[in-house]
């Protein structure tokens, strides 16, 4: 059983399988969903993705335990992923420790097998560094807004001077 | 009577809504997480086969998610378009013709400049984002001043 498992997963996980499913993009086509929404468009349309490190639990041999274990305090290997827009994976690297920061892992993803073409970037948080490849947000931004959101700010402060319970701390903060 | 109002606000600046609606295009690699965690358990658990072994598991299951992509029906937990957008919002507009040309920023290349060079091409891209939203808001003030008088309406 055990036998079959592993023999299955190298078959996933190698060429002809993966390659033939897992690929990145040439970014010759601008992907659909920026195209189409203008809030995307013509803003975003070099992405070709979205890119993100996710923690996957691993069970490593006890002198290894260090190495793995990840700042939220468990045992696991951090993996990476790029997606397209239309939620299909076009490349992972796994394997890397769970103390690994996503940088660390990206930079070697980078210095191996992962090439983004000329010009096109991905879409990253914060966890990752502002490179001609990845586009980040800005940090120290206010975030839980909209853009059709509360447009009268004094309005609210309005209202909790009159003693109303309601806070909330994203408005009440405003200058 | 107060109203219970919890709206979130509107950006109020570049680079806030830069950040919004960078959040809202990087959802995917959420949503991709969040149905591959579900779809296959095993990723939740360690299994105690060699690192090699256990480092061949996710990738072969991101191979194996998209292969199912490819081959079945659109599944139902992709499908599922109605999760949160961040920018939480309907309203279609136009986008103005002066857009257009924000793509000449975009250019790639290589060098001891790339921190710089990236700055740049961010901060033109939030720019030319924060005037199309403006001219967009301004079409759209009398709509915004029909609901703020009743708000204070209610109050």
């Amino acid at each position: 059983m055990s036998s079959y498992f592993k023999a299955m997963l190298f078959i996933f996980s190698s060429a002809p399988f993966y390659t033939k499913y897992i690929q990145l993009p040439t970014g010759e086509h601008t992907p659909a969903k920026i195209q189409s929404n203008p809030k995307f468009w013509p803003y975003f349309r070099n992405a070709i993705g979205a890119i993100d490190g996710s923690h996957i639990p691993i069970a490593p041999p006890a002198h290894l335990h260090g190495q793995y274990r990840n700042r939220k305090g468990f045992l696991s290997q951090n993996a990476l992923f790029i997606c397209d827009f239309d939620l299909k994976f076009t490349y992972t690297l796994t394997g890397w420790e769970g103390s690994a920061t996503d940088t660390r892992v990206y930079d070697d993803a980078i210095s191996t097998d992962l090439s983004i073409p000329a010009g096109k970037y991905l879409l990253a948080d914060a966890g990752y560094p502002l490179r001609p490849q990845l586009l980040v947000p800005y940090c120290s931004v206010r975030y839980h807004l909209a853009e059709w959101g509360q447009a009268n700010v004094r309005y609210v402060y309005y209202i909790l001077s009159y003693g109303s319970i309601q806070f909330n701390p994203f408005q009440a903060t405003q200058p | 009577m107060v109203p219970y109002n919890l709206t979130p606000s509107r950006p109020l600046n570049r680079e806030e809504l830069f950040n919004l609606r960078h959040a809202s295009a990087r959802n995917v690699i959420e949503r991709i997480f969040g149905i591959i965690k579900r779809r296959f358990r095993i990723l939740l658990l360690p299994l105690e086969y060699s690192l090699e072994v256990q480092s061949r598991i996710p990738a072969s299951l991101a191979a194996i998610y998209n292969f199912i992509c490819i081959n079945e029906e659109p599944d139902p937990d992709s499908s599922d378009t109605s999760n949160e957008d961040p920018c939480g919002d309907e309203h279609p507009y136009q986008v103005g013709s002066s857009v257009a040309a924000v793509v000449a920023d975009a250019g790639g290349g290589d060098g001891g400049r790339d921190d710089l060079e990236a700055r740049t091409m961010r901060d033109n891209l939030a720019q030319r984002m924060w005037d199309d939203y403006q001219l967009i808001l301004s079409a759209h003030q009398d709509l915004l001043d029909d609901t703020e008088s009743e708000l204070d309406f209610d109050q």
